[in-house]
């Protein structure tokens, strides 16, 4: 054998099966763009009307746009009578079950929030609220991150997936007794895991607490809501799947599949089992809330501007290649732990790798918001997505340079990840959410959101509080890694060193959780039909510039025709 | 007709869609520079050392596998402390005042390692005095509960540390006290049995 080869066999045979898949997933997506798959580029005009194009939707109350906005129902009713039946037929068939699951959310939100928020005082407080068990940090942490996980997160994004699928598909929903079934099976499996874990049982591994025999019950419950979906999708009328759909019908297929094999009890040990758990615990972000944030955002920005997404090429790239690299990402959390060398290589690469399918969105979502960016002034919906897309490049980007073993050295085992996860969680997917609930909420109720101010209060709320949390950890979580790697320090100065930073967190935290007070409180009352009719809810209402650059254009055209 | 759209409904826009735009070119460019990144990364990356090893451990762990297997670690006294005897006698190694004896400048720690490895595996019970004060308290058994490797450990970390200052106590010296003192089933009985001892 040759003492000093220019490769070991090892990485030899990594690079080589690295190489051959990246050049099959690129020859895979040229043919698919090419056309190969049957997507003509018809196809992605096939819903579209041309006089479409430039329209706003959601700011449409000032004097100016007024016009604008009769122009534009004009628009609807003259241009194609049968796809607003579509849309209304569409809609009817997803309101309930749509709002069954977001009432369930914001409830969670509730739960999950005061959990996160005693969590984090107990940080710096250490000895408040020591008295029973289950009010200890161990146990309270747990119970924020399941129920937000497992209640809020994956709720909001059921209840917007069902609502967006029949939209997109031009097809009412099928089967949406499954999904009053699956959700009460889902609550009611969650509140017994979630008691578990205050009772202290759990399984032991982050992300996947809940007692394994609890989680029978949220396989089943998941799989009955997530049915309908696929029969939905079986029954569609339209030929081209928009975006939207490829992401939220991967993800229906992809967390079923991850949750399941992630919980098979006694089946994995030591460290295959913290592979696994890791493999799990990344992928539930990237697999799951990720494609179903995304679909929303690719849906709702479009949507509002009533302009096209910038680039069909841009979305099969973006989708392909975050299906392709993510699935290998987690090892990354296991970086100088008991995992082969290769393993934890080639999850910092295809970590990396992530920045091409986030790369892709972003070019994609912001050449389609690019010089409208005003709108984000006015539209609620608009302001929370486009933040939440911003703070998923932000995320994602952090994330692949975490993965370098030179950062990770200092930033693993701190808050720093921690306050990593949130920006993905929270700044990204929940913000995306709040904006699909602020859009699709008076659609399924048909009445306006009551309060303008509620929706300000709670955008800046939230998105200022998290700043500080953010910022204030990110910190707080560098010092304390650099703390721990200088050997003449005692173990104690990385601990003492987070101190304001914890508590900077606690400020920031109670602004997200009085938000979500506001939020949720607002919530109930369009429910209830709260108040008189209204104009749409804006956040800037008198607006006497025409903010979007066509849209004088597109109503001048129309009302020639 | 359409009167059952909400108002929210009749105001919006037909669903969107995508436009055509090839692939901008800095994002092919991306694409490429990445790719050479990771391939240079996975061909600098060494893994020569067996996966068993664990990440990046690959020099020194291979430098271990060549002599037949990972190096036996070295087993921490401090820890050890931490977790069996720290609630008793303290971080500080100065019990607490009347209850539990100090370990801090303790005769019986600096004396002979026979008597204090004795202590350890069998444990007290009677009344002792350390440091010129009476205690009267138990001392529980170890020697079930520790291997002689880490009674050896956990004996040099408290003869070395909070200013004392004696020998370190080897593994085998405390296998041979467990040898010769197998057949005791009882406690000794504080001062009374253990000056004896001390004094042979």
């Amino acid at each position: 054998m040759n003492p000093s080869p220019m490769i070991d066999s090892t990485s030899l045979v990594l690079l080589l099966a690295f190489s051959v898949s990246v050049l099959g997933l690129f020859v895979f997506i040229w043919s698919m763009s090419n056309g190969f798959f049957n997507t003509k580029e018809s196809g992605s005009h096939i819903i579209f009307e041309k006089d479409e194009i430039g329209l706003v939707e959601d700011p449409a109350t000032s004097q100016s746009s007024h016009e604008l906005q009769d122009a534009a129902g004009k628009t609807d009713a003259s241009l194609s009578a049968a796809e607003l039946d579509d849309r209304l037929i569409a809609d009817k068939s997803s309101a309930i079950p749509a709002f069954v699951c977001l009432l369930a959310s914001v409830c969670w939100l509730i739960i999950g929030s005061a959990a996160a928020i005693v969590s984090s005082i107990k940080l710096h407080n250490p000895d408040w609220l020591v008295d029973s068990a289950w009010m200890t940090f161990g146990r309270l942490r747990t119970i924020h991150l399941n129920s937000i996980i497992y209640g809020w997160a994956s709720m909001a994004g059921i209840g917007v997936s069902l609502w967006l699928i029949p939209r997109l598909l031009k097809t009412p929903l099928v089967g949406a007794k499954f999904v009053y079934w699956g959700a009460m099976i889902w609550h009611v499996a969650l509140m017994c895991g979630v008691t578990a874990i205050g009772l202290g049982y759990t399984d032991g591994m982050e992300w996947l607490e809940m007692p394994w025999e609890i989680d029978i019950f949220i396989v089943i419950g998941g799989a009955l809501m997530g049915l309908p979906l696929f029969l939905t999708l079986m029954n569609r009328k339209v030929d081209h799947l928009y975006v939207s759909v490829w992401y939220i019908g991967a993800a229906l297929i992809w967390f079923p599949i991850l949750f399941f094999v992630a919980n098979i009890p006694h089946l994995y040990f030591g460290v295959q089992g913290a592979a696994m758990n890791w493999w799990y615990g990344h992928n539930a972000l990237g697999l799951w809330f990720t494609p179903i944030g995304l679909g929303a955002a690719y849906y709702f920005i479009p949507k509002v501007l009533g302009r096209p997404i910038y680039s069909y090429n841009l979305s099969l790239l973006g989708f392909w290649c975050l299906a392709f690299f993510y699935s290998q990402v987690g090892g990354h959390h296991l970086i100088g732990g008991p995992l082969p060398t290769w393993m934890v290589t080639l999850s910092i690469v295809q970590s990396v790798m992530m920045i091409i399918p986030v790369f892709a969105v972003a070019v994609n979502h912001h050449m389609t918001v690019g010089g409208n960016f005003k709108a984000v002034l006015h539209s609620p919906t608009l302001r929370f997505i486009v933040l939440g897309s911003m703070l998923y490049v932000a995320a994602s980007i952090q994330g692949s340079l975490e993965a370098l073993r030179s950062v990770n050295v200092i930033t693993h085992f701190t808050h720093y990840t921690v306050a990593h996860a949130h920006l993905g969680m929270y700044g990204f997917f929940t913000m995306v959410m709040f904006g699909s609930i602020y859009f699709i909420m008076p659609r399924i109720v048909g009445w306006e959101w009551p309060h303008p101010w509620m929706i300000s209060a709670h955008f800046w709320l939230v998105s200022v509080g998290f700043a500080i949390y953010f910022i204030g950890l990110t910190i707080g979580g560098w010092l304390q890694g650099l703390a721990m790697l200088d050997a003449s320090k005692p173990f104690i100065d990385s601990v003492t060193v987070t101190l304001p930073y914890l508590k900077a967190r606690s400020v920031g935290g109670s602004f997200m959780v009085l938000g979500h007070i506001i939020f949720v409180v607002h919530f109930f009352l369009i429910s209830l039909r709260y108040g008189s009719k209204k104009e749409p809810a804006l956040l800037i209402p008198k607006v006497n510039i025409p903010f979007i650059k066509d849209a004088k254009v597109a109503a001048k055209e129309l009302k020639r025709g | 007709m359409n009167e059952n759209l909400n108002d929210a409904q009749k105001r919006e826009k037909i669903d969107p869609n995508e436009d055509n735009k090839p692939l901008p070119w800095f994002i092919t460019m991306t694409i490429g520079a990445l790719f050479m990144w990771s391939a240079t990364y996975i061909k600098e990356t060494v893994m020569t050392a067996a996966p068993e090893a664990g990440d990046s451990r690959s020099e020194q762990v291979a430098v271990a596998c060549a002599g037949g297997g990972l190096a036996k670690v070295a087993i921490d006294g401090g820890a050890i402390f931490q977790a069996k005897c720290v609630a008793c006698h303290q971080a500080t190694g100065e019990g607490i005042a009347g209850v539990f004896p100090p370990l801090a400048g303790s005769e019986w720690v600096k004396g002979k390692p026979e008597v204090l490895a004795s202590i350890l595996l069998h444990g007290i019970n009677g009344k002792i005095h350390v440091k010129g004060t009476e205690y009267n308290g138990q001392m529980p058994v170890f020697k079930d509960l520790l291997k002689d490797d880490e009674i050896a450990a956990v004996l040099t970390h408290i003869r070395s540390t909070w200013g004392n200052n004696a020998p370190a106590v080897d593994e085998k010296l405390v296998a041979s006290i467990r040898e010769s003192t197998k057949a005791r089933a009882t406690s000794y009985d504080g001062d009374d049995e253990l000056s004896k001892l001390e004094a042979k």
